[in-house]
């Protein structure tokens, strides 16, 4: 694609995105203003409270202004980038949510990682071993994986490592880069299984399809390796359909995070997410979908661009005899 | 089963034909729908105990005598409870795969063979619904509105229906252009009647497919949604609940966290298991077409 | 959240009450020990995002950094504390003499202005203490090491406010870092034993000792708090041996068995649980109904559900806090009075007959959703199944149920639920009924408003003699306990826990949050 092209690709996305923002930040705030409850009575619990109090509070957030005003003035700071205070902590939007993204991120990328290398790597032994052994075995945990949601497989975890065997430790996120490896290899774990198996089961189908295409019989014919083979021409084909469900793979991990964080003790996103929604901390609440939201378009951009990068069919136009 | 050779030249060639027959681990799958079948329809009257009847003496046993897997935190018996909760376990996912198949089927039918406008419509939605994190949206939704079982269902269902379309519109447009639909077109037969009687039971391998994966899916999602109680109500004795206060007595019984857990990924691999074998079996037969 | 055990100070004596007498200047309890404890970890679930007092209500942080003018004895008598003394010279005036020679950690002197300016904070709009010192009028520096409080109308619970809730603070400081006062990165200014270095509300917090600290040598040189998301995460922690204490423990018995530490319990006169029902809509209009309900209840089955380390209790008012306005013997007598409903299901089959749904009937009973509420109303619902009563239990976040409860009169729920700490005084409960908590955003779940409850509501906080309480208090009790508007059903343990390497000297259920800093009291378990 020409430079030109790119950039028309690239703003075209961007447009989407902000429409997208509004849409779902209208749509967060409507949810709460429908929803029952107060949130000021979240906060306050059964705690008495003085009227004075239950008035400094709704003043303070805006509470009993009309519909439109109440999004306007969110709004308005919002896209000045000031997302406010939480109702529940009082502190700064943005530092609650930049003090717990990197753990989030973190467990996301670590996932991520686990399930390339060994949704690719399983897919390509059970497709090169077909038939045998590793093969079935491979296809078979692939299917258990696939039928192991998160939750159950970090609790199944936990019994193992917290009962069982003392290894790894099952909970918190830890401090420094090596330790968090440590902390976070379990609940990286529990995350990746499904994304794992969907992706051995597509490598392995993708790689079958091109073990068995002529151009791999006359390559070998014409006396190249295996290895050469399976690196220029296998692998480039069958990681095609890889790449498309990357930033599936990618945006699962980081929106399936709150399915471990709470069982495994870490601050991250997922655990915000939970607890402004069902407490109505509106401020909270609204940053974070939008976080949510840059992250899924800009995971969706990255994998369509690897895409258009990797297929010679797109990259060299249409028309020139892929 | 062998056919009797031809006698070429005095020494005779046999063929086999390979029977298409059942292997057994199906016949386990099978069984085990069977009897998730059996549990969802009439779980708590089998039951050994009342799911719901509470003993507040024998507290978290270990499984025994009395109680074969033991008790919860309120001295309810745990295989009870897990018979019953087959109900919450399977009935969201039929419907969400059922559903999913019916609508997603004809969105996907309707943009395949219409093409144009519709289509471009259609895919915009499916575009659109593909980048949405369904499970983040659930819990927004619950939490803000209060958890409930059939609303989950509903918006899982909603979130659902995109993936079936987008696979059943790819199948359609590998059939559109063969020569049976041009051949009915011709003849003047009605377009819906081409896309229902003519199209669609050459694309229902993939649909078939597709629902049993939606249900193993389902299965999943639903008792995970529940897990972090966005999902059936505290008191019911759902698997996702269970496995929920079950880790809180991690020490006392685990088995009422490990039975759940078990219970979920043994109904998910059974239907996934089934809807392999299910396709190979359609996707072979129509293969002559 | 939890529900700050914020307990206001009562007058702790009769003698107290009417001679307005000073308590006697008493020298410094020695707080030096002969072993000093290197480094000490703390784990908690609470949400300890923000140490302004008035913010992260019941940080069990703030305890242990900022002090107080009085503090609550084991008896729930009132101490001075930062005070040297308190005097009541009116029903209506408190006046406080500060110690002399208090520092902060910064070095600047304590006086009356930095004390008069953090009580006045705490009672302000924004905080989420004020409706503990709705009585106040003023609070002035009325020398530089006297504080002055002045109140509108007389109020017993007031002096237990301050020494619960009364953290003091420096004057300068808050207002230099106005609006970001108790935030992880600006923390705050005390006068505490540990001077809080850093908090971030994801990982941790850091507290060192105090070397000037004003009693003298901090037996502990570092402590170290962790933040967990839930209870099962502490207790492997505990098990791993990473922490060493867990203040704030939502299912003690669980958590006893996942970490095998040692809970420490102490029964309290609050964190209640109740059962309350809208006297002015049917069914529970009907008095038979509320009786036959009260009869059916077995409340050793219910603590049991709840998982133990809880004492059932049948008055509305528990008898811990009438100790402070009466004697043994005059409770006794009391309570002897009193229709309690003692469990017997035959009585309340006896009662539901004679009401107007002999046959029982189906109603719903909202529980908001945290910890065990719901599954211990799941209990309830058990018990009232073996008289014909189907209760159907209704989960509702915490958002709504506060807007049900407190909305409408007519629209109120009948609902279980269980309640923080405010004060040991015999006032604590007096949010739950009358006629001013009618209003919208007040709590008279119960809709119970007869003629005589609000003059003895008003006679119970105002009279001046403790005899004069005490009377109206029983008559109080007494139409509650006819009328039965509120079941009262158990009252929780302040439970904490502590790994057996130590031991808590001295713990009850002021311990935690309204006395010295805890951790004060921590000692190694064997000498």
């Amino acid at each position: 694609m020409t430079s030109r092209g790119w950039l028309l690709f690239i703003s075209r996305r961007l447009v989407v995105l902000a429409v997208l923002l509004v849409l779902i930040s209208f749509a967060v705030f409507t949810l709460l203003y429908v929803s029952p409850g107060s949130a000021i009575n979240a906060l306050l619990g059964t705690n008495p409270r003085t009227p004075g109090e239950v008035r400094f509070l709704t003043r303070e957030y805006h509470l009993n202004r009309p519909f439109l005003d109440q999004f306007w003035l969110w709004a308005s700071q919002a896209v000045r980038l000031h997302f406010g205070n939480s109702i529940q902590t009082s502190l700064p939007v943005t530092s609650e949510i930049t003090a717990r993204l990197p753990t989030t991120i973190f467990l996301g990328l670590y996932a991520f990682v686990l399930i390339m290398v060994f949704g690719v790597g399983g897919g390509i032994v059970a497709a090169l071993n077909r038939r045998r052994l590793a093969d079935r075995g491979i296809v078979a945990a692939a299917i258990v994986a696939l039928s192991t949601p998160a939750f159950v497989g970090g609790v199944g975890l936990i019994w193992v490592f917290a009962i069982l065997v003392h290894l790894f430790p099952v909970y918190g996120p830890g401090a420094g880069f090596v330790d968090d490896l440590w902390h976070l290899t379990l609940p990286a774990i529990a995350l990746a299984l499904t994304g794992m198996a969907y992706l051995v089961r597509h490598t392995r189908a993708a790689m079958i399809t091109v073990l068995d295409q002529d151009y791999v019989t006359f390559a070998r014919a014409r006396g190249l390796s295996r290895a050469r083979v399976l690196l220029t021409y296998q692998l480039r084909n069958a990681l095609i359909p890889v790449v498309t469900m990357s930033g599936l793979i990618l945006s699962y991990v980081i929106t399936g995070a709150v399915l471990v964080e709470d069982t495994f003790s870490l601050p991250g996103i997922g655990q915000l997410l939970v607890q402004s929604a069902t407490t109505k901390d509106l401020p909270m609440l609204q940053a974070v979908a939008m976080l949510v939201a840059v992250v899924i378009v800009l995971a969706n951009l990255l994998a369509d661009v690897t895409y258009i990068a990797v297929d010679p069919r797109i990259r060299l136009g249409r028309g020139s005899g892929g | 089963m062998a056919s009797a050779g031809l006698p070429v030249a005095g020494i005779r060639l046999v063929t086999v034909r390979r029977r298409a027959s059942v292997p057994w681990l199906m016949w386990i799958c099978f069984g085990i729908a069977l009897l998730l079948v059996v549990l969802a329809l009439f779980g708590t009257t089998l039951a050994p105990y009342n799911p719901s009847a509470q003993n507040l003496s024998d507290v978290l046993a270990r499984p025994g005598g009395a109680h074969w897997l033991g008790t919860d935190s309120l001295g309810r018996d745990v295989l009870s409870r897990i018979m019953a909760g087959a109900r919450s376990a399977c009935l969201g996912p039929v419907v969400i795969a059922g559903g999913s198949m019916l609508l997603g089927n004809l969105l996907g039918l309707l943009a395949g063979y219409r093409g144009g406008r519709i289509d471009a419509i259609i895919m915009r939605w499916v575009d659109l619904m593909w980048s949405i994190p369904g499970l983040l949206v659930i819990i927004v939704v619950a939490g803000a509105v209060g958890a409930d079982y059939w609303l989950a269902v509903g918006l899982l269902l909603i979130l659902t229906i995109p993936f079936d379309t987008r696979t059943v519109r790819g199948a359609v447009l590998e059939q559109a252009p063969r020569p049976y639909v041009e051949a009915a077109r011709t003849l003047g037969v009605a377009d819906w009647r081409i896309m229902i009687f003519h199209i669609w039971p050459n694309v229902l391998p993939v649909a078939v497919a597709n629902a049993f994966l939606n249900f193993a899916g389902s299965v999943g999602f639903l008792a995970g949604l529940s897990f972090l109680g966005f999902g059936a109500p505290v008191s019911s004795p759902d698997w996702g609940v269970q496995l929920s206060q079950g880790l809180q007595s991690l020490f006392q019984n685990p088995i009422g966290m490990l039975a759940p857990g078990a219970m979920i990924v043994l109904t998910a691999t059974s239907v996934n298991l089934i809807g392999d074998w299910v396709y190979e079996q359609l996707s072979s037969r129509g293969a002559g077409r | 959240m939890r529900f700050r055990l914020a307990v206001t100070v009562a007058i702790a004596t009769a003698a107290l009450v009417s001679a307005g007498c000073s308590s006697s200047p008493s020298a410094p309890k020695s707080a030096a020990v002969t072993s000093s404890i290197q480094s000490f970890t703390i784990g908690t679930t609470f949400p300890e995002n923000n140490i302004d007092p008035t913010k992260g209500y019941g940080s069990t942080i703030s305890s242990l950094s900022l002090e107080k003018l009085t503090e609550i004895s084991p008896s729930g008598a009132i101490e001075p504390y930062l005070a040297s003394s308190v005097t009541h010279p009116s029903l209506l005036t408190y006046v406080y003499q500060l110690r002399h020679g208090i520092r902060f950690w910064d070095g600047s002197p304590l006086t009356a202005a930095d004390a008069a300016y953090s009580l006045n904070y705490e009672r302000a709009a924004a905080s989420q203490e004020s409706s503990l010192f709705t009585s106040v009028k003023s609070i002035t520096a009325s020398g530089p090491y006297t504080v002055t409080i002045t109140l509108s109308h007389p109020d017993p619970s007031l002096a237990y406010a301050v020494a619960s809730s009364g953290f003091i603070f420096e004057k300068k400081f808050a207002q230099e870092h106005a609006g970001k006062f108790g935030n992880p990165g600006v923390l705050i200014m005390g006068t505490g034993p540990w001077e809080v270095r850093s908090l971030d509300p994801t990982t941790g917090a850091q507290l060192t000792a105090n070397p000037h600290w004003w009693r003298g040598k901090v037996p502990i040189q570092n402590i170290s708090f962790k933040f967990f998301a839930n209870d099962t995460s502490a207790a492997l922690a505990f098990r791993a041996g990473e922490i060493d204490m867990d203040p704030f423990i939502d299912g003690p018995k669980s958590f006893a068995a996942s970490s095998g530490a040692r809970i420490w319990a102490a029964p309290t006169d609050c964190t209640n649980a109740l059962f309350s029902m809208n006297t002015s809509v049917a069914p529970w209009n009907d008095v038979h109904v509320r009786r036959a309900i009260a009869y059916a209840l077995n409340r050793q089955d219910i603590i049991q559900a709840e998982g133990g380390y809880a004492q059932p209790y049948s008055t509305f008012i528990p008898v811990k806090m009438l100790q402070h306005i009466a004697t043994g013997a005059q409770i006794s007598a009391l309570l002897k009075s009193l229709p309690l409903y003692p469990y017997s299901p035959a009585r309340a089959r006896q009662e539901l007959a004679q009401s107007r749904y002999p046959h029982g009937f189906t109603a719903p009973v909202t529980v908001f959703i945290y910890g065990n509420v719901v599954s211990t109303a799941e209990a309830i619902a058990g018990e009232l199944q073996k008289i014909g009563i189907n209760m159907q239990v209704k989960p509702v976040t915490l958002a709504a149920w506060g807007t049900d409860l407190s909305g409408p009169p007519a629209k109120r729920p009948a609902s279980y639920f269980t309640t923080g700490c405010n004060t040991p005084d015999a006032s604590g409960y007096d949010w739950l009924i009358g006629q001013a908590n009618l209003a919208p955003g007040q709590y008279n779940a119960a809709v119970w408003d007869p003629p005589e409850s609000d003059k003895l509501i008003s006679q119970g906080l105002t009279a001046s003699t403790s005899a004069g309480r005490f009377a109206a208090y029983s008559r109080l009790l007494r139409l509650i306990a006819t009328d039965v508007p509120y079941i009262p059903l158990f009252l929780h343990d302040y439970s904490i826990a502590l790994s057996s390497k130590y031991r808590f000297a001295g713990y009850n259920q002021f311990s935690i949050n309204d006395s010295l800093p805890y951790a004060l009291s921590i000692r190694p378990a064997s000498p």
